[in-house]
Protein backbone atom coordinates (compact mmCIF):
# COMPACT_ATOMS: atom_id res chain seq x y z
CA UNK A 1 0.00 0.00 0.00
CA UNK A 2 2.68 2.15 1.08
CA UNK A 3 5.01 1.20 -1.72
CA UNK A 4 1.86 2.03 -4.16
CA UNK A 5 1.23 5.73 -2.56
CA UNK A 6 5.24 6.94 -2.92
CA UNK A 7 4.98 5.41 -6.58
CA UNK A 8 2.27 7.33 -7.10
CA UNK A 9 3.93 10.49 -5.37
CA UNK A 10 7.06 9.50 -7.83
CA UNK A 11 4.86 9.68 -10.64
CA UNK A 12 3.01 12.94 -10.09
CA UNK A 13 6.48 14.68 -9.49
CA UNK A 14 8.03 12.81 -12.79
CA UNK A 15 4.30 14.39 -14.79
CA UNK A 16 4.94 17.70 -13.14
CA UNK A 17 8.60 17.89 -14.26
CA UNK A 18 7.90 16.62 -17.00
CA UNK A 19 5.27 19.14 -18.05
CA UNK A 20 7.20 22.01 -16.60
CA UNK A 21 10.30 20.95 -18.95
CA UNK A 22 8.10 20.94 -21.82
CA UNK A 23 6.62 24.66 -20.81
CA UNK A 24 10.29 25.96 -20.56
CA UNK A 25 11.51 24.65 -23.48
CA UNK A 26 8.65 26.06 -25.26
CA UNK A 27 8.92 29.59 -23.74
CA UNK A 28 12.65 29.58 -24.89
CA UNK A 29 12.37 28.35 -28.65
CA UNK A 30 10.20 30.97 -29.13
CA UNK A 31 11.95 33.67 -27.48
CA UNK A 32 13.03 36.38 -30.03
CA UNK A 33 16.95 37.66 -29.19
CA UNK A 34 18.07 40.14 -27.32
CA UNK A 35 19.46 43.06 -30.02
CA UNK A 36 22.67 43.48 -29.59
CA UNK A 37 23.11 47.05 -28.76
CA UNK A 38 24.83 49.18 -26.50
CA UNK A 39 23.48 50.69 -23.58
CA UNK A 40 24.56 54.47 -24.97
CA UNK A 41 24.33 56.92 -27.83
CA UNK A 42 27.81 58.20 -29.51
CA UNK A 43 27.39 61.49 -30.70
CA UNK A 44 29.76 63.77 -33.06
CA UNK A 45 28.82 67.43 -34.02
CA UNK A 46 31.24 68.32 -36.52
CA UNK A 47 32.02 72.04 -38.18
CA UNK A 48 33.98 72.08 -41.43
CA UNK A 49 36.22 74.91 -43.49
CA UNK A 50 33.77 77.27 -45.86
CA UNK A 51 35.17 79.68 -48.19
CA UNK A 52 33.61 82.79 -46.04
CA UNK A 53 34.50 80.74 -42.44
CA UNK A 54 37.90 79.39 -40.85
CA UNK A 55 36.79 77.08 -38.18
CA UNK A 56 39.46 76.13 -35.36
CA UNK A 57 39.22 73.48 -34.58
CA UNK A 58 37.34 72.21 -36.94
CA UNK A 59 35.82 68.24 -37.48
CA UNK A 60 34.50 67.02 -34.72
CA UNK A 61 34.12 69.55 -31.66
CA UNK A 62 31.19 67.94 -29.97
CA UNK A 63 32.20 64.49 -28.73
CA UNK A 64 30.41 62.07 -26.87
CA UNK A 65 30.87 58.56 -26.73
CA UNK A 66 28.71 57.07 -24.07
CA UNK A 67 25.27 59.53 -24.06
CA UNK A 68 22.72 58.22 -21.67
CA UNK A 69 19.84 59.73 -19.91
CA UNK A 70 21.67 59.37 -16.92
CA UNK A 71 21.84 62.70 -14.53
CA UNK A 72 25.32 63.29 -15.19
CA UNK A 73 25.73 61.19 -18.54
CA UNK A 74 23.49 62.93 -20.55
CA UNK A 75 24.88 65.72 -22.16
CA UNK A 76 27.75 67.05 -24.16
CA UNK A 77 29.46 70.37 -24.92
CA UNK A 78 31.70 71.67 -27.42
CA UNK A 79 33.06 74.78 -28.36
CA UNK A 80 35.14 76.19 -31.50
CA UNK A 81 36.13 79.28 -33.02
CA UNK A 82 34.47 80.59 -36.19
CA UNK A 83 36.20 83.34 -38.12
CA UNK A 84 34.53 85.81 -40.70
CA UNK A 85 37.81 85.30 -43.41
CA UNK A 86 36.26 88.40 -45.54
CA UNK A 87 36.76 91.27 -45.50
CA UNK A 88 33.20 92.15 -45.62
CA UNK A 89 30.67 91.88 -42.49
CA UNK A 90 28.34 88.63 -43.00
CA UNK A 91 25.44 87.06 -41.26
CA UNK A 92 24.97 83.74 -40.30
CA UNK A 93 22.22 80.82 -40.30
CA UNK A 94 23.17 77.17 -39.14
CA UNK A 95 21.64 74.04 -39.23
CA UNK A 96 22.07 70.59 -38.40
CA UNK A 97 22.46 67.73 -41.56
CA UNK A 98 21.92 64.59 -39.19
CA UNK A 99 23.27 61.29 -40.44
CA UNK A 100 19.57 59.46 -39.28
CA UNK A 101 16.27 61.10 -37.93
CA UNK A 102 15.89 58.06 -35.61
CA UNK A 103 16.97 61.11 -33.15
CA UNK A 104 15.21 64.14 -34.22
CA UNK A 105 12.66 63.67 -31.43
CA UNK A 106 14.85 62.68 -28.46
CA UNK A 107 18.06 64.96 -28.62
CA UNK A 108 17.75 68.46 -27.70
CA UNK A 109 20.33 70.95 -28.53
CA UNK A 110 21.04 74.43 -27.92
CA UNK A 111 23.76 76.38 -29.86
CA UNK A 112 24.96 80.00 -29.79
CA UNK A 113 27.33 82.05 -31.38
CA UNK A 114 29.29 84.96 -30.25
CA UNK A 115 27.20 84.19 -27.17
CA UNK A 116 23.87 85.06 -28.69
CA UNK A 117 21.54 81.77 -28.43
CA UNK A 118 20.31 80.70 -31.70
CA UNK A 119 18.86 77.51 -31.44
CA UNK A 120 17.28 76.10 -28.24
CA UNK A 121 15.03 73.28 -29.86
CA UNK A 122 14.90 69.26 -30.68
CA UNK A 123 17.80 68.05 -33.15
CA UNK A 124 14.98 67.60 -35.63
CA UNK A 125 14.18 71.48 -35.01
CA UNK A 126 17.87 72.18 -36.06
CA UNK A 127 17.42 71.13 -39.52
CA UNK A 128 15.84 74.11 -40.80
CA UNK A 129 18.06 76.85 -40.66
CA UNK A 130 18.24 79.13 -37.58
CA UNK A 131 15.69 82.38 -37.79
CA UNK A 132 17.71 84.57 -36.32
CA UNK A 133 21.04 85.66 -37.94
CA UNK A 134 24.06 86.68 -36.16
CA UNK A 135 26.61 89.02 -38.01
CA UNK A 136 30.29 88.03 -38.08
CA UNK A 137 32.36 90.98 -38.32
CA UNK A 138 35.60 90.38 -40.80
CA UNK A 139 38.21 89.12 -39.06
CA UNK A 140 37.07 88.05 -36.04
CA UNK A 141 36.72 85.00 -34.37
CA UNK A 142 33.21 84.29 -32.47
CA UNK A 143 32.71 81.19 -30.66
CA UNK A 144 29.90 78.85 -31.75
CA UNK A 145 29.36 76.68 -28.34
CA UNK A 146 26.84 73.39 -29.16
CA UNK A 147 25.16 71.39 -26.32
CA UNK A 148 23.09 68.16 -26.56
CA UNK A 149 21.61 66.51 -24.72
CA UNK A 150 19.24 63.58 -23.58
CA UNK A 151 16.23 64.62 -21.37
CA UNK A 152 15.99 62.40 -18.64
CA UNK A 153 13.33 59.77 -18.79
CA UNK A 154 14.12 59.30 -22.59
CA UNK A 155 13.89 55.78 -22.87
CA UNK A 156 16.51 53.81 -23.63
CA UNK A 157 15.22 52.14 -26.78
CA UNK A 158 15.35 55.39 -28.57
CA UNK A 159 19.29 55.97 -28.21
CA UNK A 160 21.04 52.97 -27.63
CA UNK A 161 23.32 51.40 -29.16
CA UNK A 162 23.13 54.65 -32.20
CA UNK A 163 25.82 56.17 -33.75
CA UNK A 164 25.07 59.64 -34.83
CA UNK A 165 27.11 62.45 -36.71
CA UNK A 166 25.68 66.03 -37.14
CA UNK A 167 27.22 67.93 -39.85
CA UNK A 168 26.40 71.50 -39.07
CA UNK A 169 25.95 73.81 -42.44
CA UNK A 170 26.67 77.09 -42.28
CA UNK A 171 24.61 80.02 -44.43
CA UNK A 172 26.27 82.80 -44.92
CA UNK A 173 25.13 86.39 -46.84
CA UNK A 174 27.11 89.73 -46.86
CA UNK A 175 25.37 92.41 -43.85
CA UNK A 176 25.52 95.68 -44.52
CA UNK A 177 28.90 97.39 -43.29
CA UNK A 178 26.93 99.00 -40.06
CA UNK A 179 25.20 95.91 -39.47
CA UNK A 180 24.97 95.26 -35.52
CA UNK A 181 25.61 91.95 -34.09
CA UNK B 1 1.88 4.21 -11.85
CA UNK B 2 3.41 3.67 -15.22
CA UNK B 3 -0.06 4.58 -16.52
CA UNK B 4 0.36 8.04 -14.68
CA UNK B 5 2.98 9.19 -15.94
CA UNK B 6 1.44 8.18 -19.61
CA UNK B 7 -1.08 9.71 -18.69
CA UNK B 8 0.84 13.20 -18.03
CA UNK B 9 3.12 12.96 -20.94
CA UNK B 10 0.19 12.43 -22.72
CA UNK B 11 -1.90 16.02 -21.24
CA UNK B 12 1.47 17.54 -21.94
CA UNK B 13 2.22 16.42 -25.34
CA UNK B 14 -1.52 17.10 -26.49
CA UNK B 15 -1.89 20.60 -24.73
CA UNK B 16 1.41 21.47 -26.32
CA UNK B 17 0.43 20.07 -29.63
CA UNK B 18 -2.66 22.24 -29.56
CA UNK B 19 -0.96 25.10 -28.55
CA UNK B 20 1.27 24.36 -31.72
CA UNK B 21 -1.35 23.86 -34.20
CA UNK B 22 -3.14 27.00 -33.01
CA UNK B 23 0.14 29.46 -33.56
CA UNK B 24 1.87 27.41 -36.58
CA UNK B 25 -1.16 27.83 -39.15
CA UNK B 26 0.68 27.85 -41.56
CA UNK B 27 4.77 27.04 -42.84
CA UNK B 28 5.92 30.37 -43.91
CA UNK B 29 9.87 31.43 -43.95
CA UNK B 30 11.30 34.70 -45.11
CA UNK B 31 14.68 35.77 -45.18
CA UNK B 32 15.56 39.63 -45.81
CA UNK B 33 18.45 42.07 -46.20
CA UNK B 34 18.45 45.31 -43.89
CA UNK B 35 20.11 48.86 -44.03
CA UNK B 36 20.52 49.42 -47.58
CA UNK B 37 21.50 52.79 -48.43
CA UNK B 38 23.45 55.43 -50.82
CA UNK B 39 24.39 58.75 -49.08
CA UNK B 40 25.90 60.98 -51.81
CA UNK B 41 29.66 62.65 -51.29
CA UNK B 42 30.18 66.31 -52.01
CA UNK B 43 32.26 68.51 -53.78
CA UNK B 44 32.20 71.83 -52.45
CA UNK B 45 34.34 74.76 -53.06
CA UNK B 46 34.45 78.78 -51.56
CA UNK B 47 36.72 81.18 -51.27
CA UNK B 48 36.84 85.00 -49.34
CA UNK B 49 36.94 87.15 -51.95
CA UNK B 50 33.29 88.51 -50.55
CA UNK B 51 33.01 89.56 -54.64
CA UNK B 52 35.88 92.06 -54.80
CA UNK B 53 37.94 91.86 -57.83
CA UNK B 54 41.56 90.85 -57.83
CA UNK B 55 42.85 93.42 -59.95
CA UNK B 56 41.00 96.53 -61.23
CA UNK B 57 42.73 98.91 -63.07
CA UNK B 58 40.29 101.12 -64.93
CA UNK B 59 42.04 104.70 -64.52
CA UNK B 60 44.52 104.01 -67.73
CA UNK B 61 46.92 101.89 -66.46
CA UNK B 62 50.47 102.60 -67.94
CA UNK B 63 53.43 99.75 -68.76
CA UNK B 64 54.66 98.03 -65.28
CA UNK B 65 51.31 99.12 -63.19
CA UNK B 66 49.81 96.54 -61.51
CA UNK B 67 47.31 95.55 -58.71
CA UNK B 68 47.25 92.46 -56.38
CA UNK B 69 45.22 90.93 -54.00
CA UNK B 70 44.90 87.56 -52.20
CA UNK B 71 41.88 84.87 -51.86
CA UNK B 72 41.85 82.02 -49.71
CA UNK B 73 40.31 79.47 -51.75
CA UNK B 74 38.85 76.11 -49.55
CA UNK B 75 37.94 72.63 -50.41
CA UNK B 76 35.05 71.71 -47.55
CA UNK B 77 33.79 68.54 -50.20
CA UNK B 78 33.45 64.99 -48.42
CA UNK B 79 35.38 63.40 -51.44
CA UNK B 80 38.55 63.91 -51.78
CA UNK B 81 39.12 66.37 -55.16
CA UNK B 82 40.90 67.49 -57.65
CA UNK B 83 41.18 71.48 -58.06
CA UNK B 84 41.80 73.66 -61.38
CA UNK B 85 41.67 77.19 -62.23
CA UNK B 86 40.91 78.73 -65.22
CA UNK B 87 39.70 81.75 -66.78
CA UNK B 88 36.37 83.18 -68.60
CA UNK B 89 36.98 85.03 -71.93
CA UNK B 90 39.14 87.90 -72.37
CA UNK B 91 39.63 90.89 -74.44
CA UNK B 92 41.95 92.19 -76.77
CA UNK B 93 44.28 93.42 -74.13
CA UNK B 94 44.67 89.78 -72.83
CA UNK B 95 48.69 89.05 -74.30
CA UNK B 96 49.70 92.38 -72.57
CA UNK B 97 48.61 91.69 -68.63
CA UNK B 98 50.88 89.37 -67.33
CA UNK B 99 49.34 87.17 -64.56
CA UNK B 100 51.98 86.04 -61.37
CA UNK B 101 49.89 83.39 -58.74
CA UNK B 102 51.71 83.08 -55.68
CA UNK B 103 50.90 79.85 -53.47
CA UNK B 104 50.85 81.06 -49.33
CA UNK B 105 48.91 81.20 -46.33
CA UNK B 106 47.04 83.98 -44.58
CA UNK B 107 43.36 85.55 -44.27
CA UNK B 108 43.52 88.96 -45.55
CA UNK B 109 41.99 90.01 -49.40
CA UNK B 110 44.87 92.44 -49.35
CA UNK B 111 47.58 90.67 -48.66
CA UNK B 112 48.46 91.32 -44.98
CA UNK B 113 49.96 88.39 -43.03
CA UNK B 114 50.49 86.48 -46.79
CA UNK B 115 53.19 84.06 -46.17
CA UNK B 116 54.06 82.29 -49.35
CA UNK B 117 54.91 78.93 -49.29
CA UNK B 118 57.07 78.18 -52.59
CA UNK B 119 59.57 80.70 -51.94
CA UNK B 120 58.52 83.71 -53.50
CA UNK B 121 58.24 81.65 -56.96
CA UNK B 122 54.84 82.32 -58.55
CA UNK B 123 53.20 79.04 -59.19
CA UNK B 124 51.61 80.48 -62.56
CA UNK B 125 53.47 83.46 -64.44
CA UNK B 126 51.32 83.40 -67.91
CA UNK B 127 49.81 86.19 -70.09
CA UNK B 128 46.20 86.55 -69.20
CA UNK B 129 46.02 85.60 -72.99
CA UNK B 130 47.70 82.20 -72.32
CA UNK B 131 45.91 81.46 -69.23
CA UNK B 132 43.77 78.37 -69.23
CA UNK B 133 39.86 79.18 -70.19
CA UNK B 134 38.29 75.57 -68.84
CA UNK B 135 39.08 72.82 -66.89
CA UNK B 136 40.71 70.70 -69.58
CA UNK B 137 43.28 73.58 -70.10
CA UNK B 138 43.13 75.20 -66.49
CA UNK B 139 46.10 74.89 -64.15
CA UNK B 140 46.42 72.14 -61.61
CA UNK B 141 46.56 73.52 -58.25
CA UNK B 142 47.81 71.18 -55.40
CA UNK B 143 46.84 71.49 -51.70
CA UNK B 144 49.15 72.89 -48.78
CA UNK B 145 50.62 69.45 -48.30
CA UNK B 146 51.72 69.90 -51.92
CA UNK B 147 49.41 66.79 -52.94
CA UNK B 148 46.89 66.80 -55.81
CA UNK B 149 44.07 65.48 -54.00
CA UNK B 150 42.20 68.04 -51.74
CA UNK B 151 40.30 66.57 -48.86
CA UNK B 152 37.94 68.06 -46.55
CA UNK B 153 38.74 71.27 -44.46
CA UNK B 154 41.95 72.08 -47.12
CA UNK B 155 42.69 75.84 -47.92
CA UNK B 156 45.53 77.68 -50.29
CA UNK B 157 45.57 81.22 -50.46
CA UNK B 158 46.76 82.70 -53.87
CA UNK B 159 48.15 85.96 -53.95
CA UNK B 160 47.47 87.10 -57.52
CA UNK B 161 48.92 90.03 -59.75
CA UNK B 162 47.85 91.30 -62.84
CA UNK B 163 50.69 93.46 -64.45
CA UNK B 164 50.35 95.74 -67.81
CA UNK B 165 53.84 94.89 -70.07
CA UNK B 166 55.24 97.08 -71.72
CA UNK B 167 54.47 97.05 -75.33
CA UNK B 168 53.16 99.54 -77.28
CA UNK B 169 51.09 97.55 -78.90
CA UNK B 170 48.83 97.19 -75.78
CA UNK B 171 47.71 100.66 -75.98
CA UNK B 172 43.88 101.69 -75.72
CA UNK B 173 43.31 98.15 -75.29
CA UNK B 174 40.98 96.23 -72.63
CA UNK B 175 41.03 93.27 -71.15
CA UNK B 176 37.17 93.93 -70.23
CA UNK B 177 35.95 92.33 -67.39
CA UNK B 178 36.84 88.68 -66.52
CA UNK B 179 36.11 85.81 -63.88
CA UNK B 180 39.10 83.98 -62.44
CA UNK B 181 37.24 80.40 -61.68
CA UNK B 182 38.88 77.82 -59.10
CA UNK B 183 36.72 74.51 -60.10
CA UNK B 184 37.11 70.78 -57.81
CA UNK B 185 35.92 67.66 -59.47
CA UNK B 186 35.82 64.25 -57.21
CA UNK B 187 38.93 61.90 -58.28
Amino acid sequence: MSTKRSADRWASRAGFGLGAAGAVAFVLSSAVPAAPVGHALELRVVANLTGRLDVRPFGSFVRADALRAVPGHNQALGRTAITNQTARPLTLRLRALPSEGGLDRVLRVAVSVGGRAVADTTLGGLRAFTRTPVVLPPNQASELVVRAWLPPGTPRRAYAGRTLDVPLEFQTDFAPKDAAR
Amino acid sequence: MIRKLLASVAVVAGLGSFAALGVYSAFSNTTTNDNNRIQAGTVVIGDNDANAALYSITSGAKPGDYQEHCIKVTYSGSLPANVKVYRSTVGALGPYVQVKVYKGTGNAFDCTGFTDTNGGTPIIDTTLNSFGTNWAGGTQLTNASGSNTWSQNDAVTYRIRGTLNDDNSAQGLDTNLHTFTWEAQNT
